[in-house]
C-alpha cells in the first residue's frame, strides 16, 4: 500500500515537472471546437478530392463553407482561463522585433485553394501592457501563454471569437512524447 | 602605467603607419555602424508609418507593390478600383469604415493624394497616433490642400499660398495643371512617416483637375474652367485604393477572401501588417549581404592593423633588448604590443563613429525628403556597443601574435646587439 | 671584509646543447666600487659573459651572486627585478628609445624598479633632478638638449645619455660592453673618465668590457678574458644562435 502510494506520488512530481506551469492549459486547436461542429451533414455526398476549383459543385459547396465558418460557435468556458497554444502568427501592429498585436491561426499560408480558418479556429492575440513579441518572420510558430478572453455576441457576429491577452510568446519547439 | 605610456609614445613616433591603421578601422566601423543603423532604423520607422488599418485594397498586382504605392508612396499602380466596386467594400456589413485614396499627381516631386477627410481621423501611425495639423484646418473646398510637414519646409509655402499640380509623378513634368490653381488651407505636424512629404487634396479636387483629361492630357480644344467645374458632379470613377477597417480584427481573413475572391473586378486585399513583414522577409537576404560584406571590411582593417605591427616588429627588436635590459618584464613587452593594439583600435573606433555623424548630418536632408526616413545615430545602442567590444576584442586578438613574438624575442636576444 | 659585489664559481656556459662550452670561468669576483677593465678580442666571449651577470642568461653550471644574492639560482621574474634594481647596462651603441625625449630615456630604469626610483628621490629630491645632475656631471647640462630627440644627438652625446641613464638610483654594479668603440678616439678617454667619476661619486662598481687597450690605464684593475675563461675560444663564437 505503501508502495503504490509512493508510486502516484512519484508519477505525479514527474508529471508536474514535465507539465508547464500548473496553472496553464495546453490547448490544442481542436479544444476551441465545441463537440458536434460542424455539422456533419454538410460533408455528405461530396468528394473532396476529386472536386475541381472551377466546378460549380466545388463553389457551391466553398460558399456554404464560408458562410459556416462565419458562424462557428465557441468554447465559453475557456473564459478567463490561463492558456497555452501553438500555432502560426500573422502580426498586426508593431514591426517584428516588437510586435504588439498578432493573428493566430492552425494551418500556414492564405492561398486561393483553402478558405480560411474559421472564427473558432482564429485567434487574436494582444500582448500585454509593456510587452512585446518577436516574431521572425511572417506566419512564425510560435507558443502563446496568457490568458484567454471568449466573446460572443447576438447582434454582430464578426464581435464573436478568441482573445488571449498574452505575457510570453517564445518559438515553437515540438514537444515529443506527450 | 608605463607600458600605455610607452605605447603611446612608440605609436606617435610611427604616426605615418599608425595613423593608416587608425583610418582603415574607422572606415570600417562607420560602415559597420552606419549599415546596422540604417537596418534597424529603417526597419521601424516603415514599420511605424502605418497604424490601425485592417486591409488595403487595390487592383490585382503584387502585395508588396500595392503597399509600397499605397502607403509609402513608392512605385505606381497599374491599375485602380472602380468607384463602384469601392461603394460594395464600404457597404460590407463587417467594415466599419474606408478612406479611398487616389495618387498620380505630383508638386515639384512631392506625391499628391486625393482623399477624403475621414483620412484624417483614421490615418494613425507609431503607436496609435492621430495625425494633426500644425496650422490652419482640414480641406473642406474643392481646391483646398494640406501640405506634409516636409512638403510646406522644404518649398517654403505656408497658409494662403497658391500651388499648381502637376500631372505625373516625376520631379519635372510638362504639363500642368495650371488652370486649376490649389490654395493651401493646412500644413500638418511631422510625423516622421510618408505623410510629411504627401499634398493632400479632395477625392472631388482630384477629379476636377482631370475633367477635362483623357489618357493622361488635356483634351485638346476643351477646357473646362474652374468656375464651371464646381457645378458639376465630382464623383471618381476610380481611385487607387482603399485603407479599410473592420468592426472586428478576427474578420480580416474572411473579408479579406472575399474582396480576392470578387467576380465582379479584380481586387486585392492585403494585411499591411502582414506585407510589411513579408516585406522584411525578402529584404532580409539582402540586409544579411551587407552585413557580411561590412564585417569582412573590419577584418580586413584588423589584418592591415596586424600587417603594420608585424612588419614594425623587425626594426624594434633593438628597442625590446634594450628595454629588457632596463628591467622591462617579459610580459610588459608583451603588453606594450597588445597596447599598440588597443590604442590603434580605440582610435580606429573613436574616428569612426565621429564620421559616421558627419554623414548621417549631411545625408539626413535627402534620407527624409526622399525616403521619409528619420534616422537618429546617438546615443549608441546596445547591438552598437556589442559591435565595438567585438572590435576592441579583435584589435586585441591581432596584437597577440606580435606580442608574442616580441616576448620570445626579447627573452632569447641577450645582449647582442641586432639591426 | 665586505661581500663582494659579484662573484662567479665554476659557471660554465654554451649556447645550445652539443656545442663545446663557450665559457669555463672556475671564479671572478669583484668587490663593491671596484672599476675593473676586461680586455679582450671580438669573439671572444665578452658579451656572453655580461649576458650571465645581467641575468640575461644562465649558466649551465656553478653560480653566480651579485650583491650577494644567488642570481643564477634565482627565477627568471626574481631575476629581471634584480636586474632593474640593482644594475646599470651600457652598450656600444642603440642604447636609446628614439621615441622618447633624453630626459625620458634617462628615467626608464627608475619607472621599472620601485626600490632605484626610492633611491633617486632619497638622494637628489626627485627623480628628474638627479637625472640633471647626472647629466650635467658627464658634460650635457643645456636645458634644451633634455627635451630633445635622441636622434638629434652625436653619437658621443647619445652615449653620455646611457652612461647617466646607468647610474640612475645608484645600481650596485653598471656594466659597459664596449661603449667606446663608436666614439671617436680622442673621446674616449674623456668619456671613461667620466664615466669612472661618476660611479666614484655613486658608489657603483664598473666592469669595463672593451679591446681598446689604450683605455687600460685607467683602471686600477685590469685584466684579459682569457685570464679568466678556461674554455676554448677557438670552437667557441660570440655569435648568439
Amino acid at each position: 500500500m505503501i508502495r503504490s502510494l509512493f508510486r502516484s506520488l512519484a508519477a505525479a512530481a514527474l508529471l508536474s515537472l514535465a507539465l508547464p506551469s500548473a496553472a496553464e492549459i495546453t490547448l490544442e486547436w481542436d479544444d476551441m471546437i465545441p463537440e458536434g461542429w460542424p455539422p456533419p451533414e454538410l460533408f455528405e455526398g461530396i468528394n473532396i478530392d476529386e472536386l475541381q476549383d472551377d466546378d460549380p459543385e466545388a463553389i457551391e459547396f466553398f460558399a456554404k463553407i464560408e458562410q459556416l465558418w462565419d458562424e462557428a460557435p465557441v468554447v465559453e468556458s475557456l473564459d478567463g482561463k490561463r492558456v497555452r497554444l501553438p500555432g502560426y502568427a500573422i502580426p498586426l501592429e508593431g514591426d517584428s522585433r516588437s510586435v504588439t498585436s498578432f493573428l493566430l491561426v492552425p494551418y500556414f499560408g492564405a492561398c486561393i485553394h483553402v478558405p480560411p480558418p474559421p472564427r473558432n479556429q482564429t485567434v487574436l492575440v494582444n500582448m500585454a501592457e509593456g510587452k512585446t513579441a518577436r516574431i521572425r518572420h511572417a506566419f512564425f510558430t510560435v507558443w502563446v501563454t496568457g490568458t484567454m478572453s471568449v466573446e460572443t455576441s447576438e447582434t454582430d457576429l464578426a464581435l464573436t471569437g478568441y482573445t488571449i491577452t498574452a505575457d510570453k510568446v517564445v518559438p515553437y519547439e515540438p514537444e515529443y512524447g506527450d | 602605467m608605463t607600458v600605455l605610456s610607452l605605447a603611446r609614445r612608440s605609436l606617435w613616433n610611427r604616426r605615418g603607419t599608425a595613423a593608416l591603421v587608425v583610418c582603415s578601422v574607422a572606415l570600417s566601423v562607420a560602415l559597420l555602424l552606419g549599415v546596422e543603423r540604417l537596418r534597424t532604423e529603417a526597419r521601424e520607422s516603415f514599420a511605424n508609418t502605418l497604424s490601425g488599418v485592417d486591409l488595403i485594397v487595390g487592383a490585382r498586382s503584387g502585395p508588396i507593390n500595392l503597399l509600397l504605392y499605397s502607403v509609402f508612396r513608392l512605385g505606381d499602380p497599374i491599375n485602380n478600383v472602380s468607384w463602384a466596386s469601392y461603394e460594395r467594400i464600404a457597404e460590407h456589413p463587417q467594415v466599419a469604415w474606408t478612406v479611398p485614396l487616389s495618387l498620380g499627381d505630383s508638386l515639384r516631386g512631392f506625391p499628391v493624394l486625393g482623399t477624403t477627410q475621414a483620412y484624417f481621423t483614421h490615418y494613425r501611425y507609431g503607436r496609435d497616433q492621430s495625425l494633426s495639423l500644425a496650422h490652419g484646418e482640414i480641406f473642406d473646398g474643392i481646391f483646398d490642400a494640406v501640405l506634409g510637414a516636409e512638403v510646406a519646409r522644404r518649398l517654403g509655402y505656408d497658409l494662403g499660398d497658391e500651388i499648381v499640380l502637376a500631372h505625373g509623378t516625376s520631379a519635372v513634368s510638362l504639363t500642368q495643371h495650371d488652370d486649376k490653381p490649389f490654395r493651401v488651407v493646412g500644413v500638418l505636424e511631422r510625423t516622421g512617416t510618408p505623410v510629411d512629404n504627401t499634398v493632400h487634396i479632395s477625392l472631388a479636387g482630384m477629379e476636377a483637375i482631370h475633367v477635362d483629361w483623357r489618357g493622361g492630357a488635356p483634351i485638346p480644344g476643351l477646357s473646362i474652367s474652374a468656375e464651371r467645374v464646381q457645378s458639376m458632379d465630382l464623383t471618381p470613377d476610380s481611385i487607387t485604393a482603399v485603407m479599410v477597417g473592420l468592426t472586428s480584427r478576427r474578420a480580416v481573413f474572411q473579408v479579406q477572401r472575399q474582396i480576392n475572391t470578387d467576380r465582379d473586378e479584380a481586387l486585392m486585399a492585403i494585411m499591411p501588417g502582414l506585407t510589411l513583414q513579408q516585406l522584411w522577409d525578402l529584404m532580409r537576404v539582402g540586409e544579411n549581404a551587407l552585413l557580411a560584406v561590412s564585417a569582412l571590411v573590419m577584418l580586413v582593417a584588423l589584418t592591415v592593423m596586424l600587417t603594420a605591427l608585424l612588419t614594425g616588429l623587425n626594426e624594434r627588436r633593438r628597442e625590446m633588448a634594450l628595454l629588457r635590459a632596463l628591467g622591462a618584464r617579459p610580459w610588459q613587452i608583451f603588453a606594450l604590443i597588445i597596447g599598440e593594439s588597443l590604442l590603434l583600435s580605440i582610435l580606429g573606433a573613436l574616428l569612426g563613429v565621429v564620421l559616421l555623424q558627419g554623414l548621417a548630418l549631411g545625408a539626413s536632408g535627402w534620407l527624409s525628403g526622399q525616403l521619409g526616413l528619420t534616422v537618429t545615430l546617438w546615443p549608441p545602442t546596445l547591438h552598437e556597443m556589442k559591435i565595438l567590444a567585438i572590435l576592441f576584442a579583435g584589435g586585441i586578438l591581432v596584437g597577440l601574435w606580435p606580442a608574442w613574438r616580441a616576448y620570445r624575442n626579447a627573452l632569447t636576444d641577450g645582449m647582442a646587439i641586432r639591426m | 671584509m665586505t661581500a663582494p659585489v659579484l662573484s662567479l664559481t665554476d659557471v660554465t656556459f654554451r649556447w645550445q646543447p652539443g656545442l663545446p662550452d663557450v665559457l669555463s670561468v672556475p671564479a671572478f669576483q669583484m668587490q663593491p666600487g671596484e672599476r675593473v677593465f676586461l680586455a679582450g678580442p671580438s669573439g671572444s666571449g665578452k658579451s656572453t659573459l655580461l649576458s650571465l651577470v645581467a641575468g640575461i642568461a644562465t649558466p649551465r653550471t656553478g653560480h653566480i651572486q651579485v650583491l650577494g644574492q644567488p642570481l643564477s639560482q634565482m627565477r627568471g621574474s626574481a631575476r629581471d627585478r634584480f636586474r632593474a634594481d640593482q644594475l646599470g647596462i651600457i652598450f656600444q651603441m642603440f642604447n636609446l628609445l628614439p621615441y622618447l625625449p633624453v630626459l625620458q630615456n634617462v628615467l626608464l630604469p627608475c619607472r621599472f624598479s620601485r626600490a632605484r626610483r626610492a633611491r633617486a628621490i632619497a638622494r637628489d629630491g626627485s627623480v628628474e633632478a638627479q637625472a640633471r645632475r647626472l647629466l650635467g656631471a658627464l658634460g650635457l647640462d643645456a636645458d634644451d638638449l633634455l627635451r630633445r630627440p635622441v636622434t638629434a644627438l652625436s653619437v658621443g652625446q647619445q652615449q653620455r645619455v646611457a652612461a647617466a641613464r646607468a647610474l640612475m638610483g645608484a645600481p650596485a654594479l653598471v656594466i659597459a660592453d664596449e661603449p667606446t668603440s663608436a666614439l671617436d678616439a680622442d673621446r674616449r678617454l674623456e668619456f671613461v673618465d667620466l664615466l669612472s667619476s661618476e660611479c666614484d661619486a655613486s658608489g657603483a662598481a664598473l666592469l669595463f668590457v672593451s679591446h681598446d687597450q689604450t683605455l687600460a690605464s685607467h683602471f686600477p684593475r685590469r685584466l684579459s678574458l682569457l685570464d679568466i675563461n678556461q674554455a676554448d675560444t677557438q670552437s667557441g663564437s660570440e655569435v648568439t644562435p
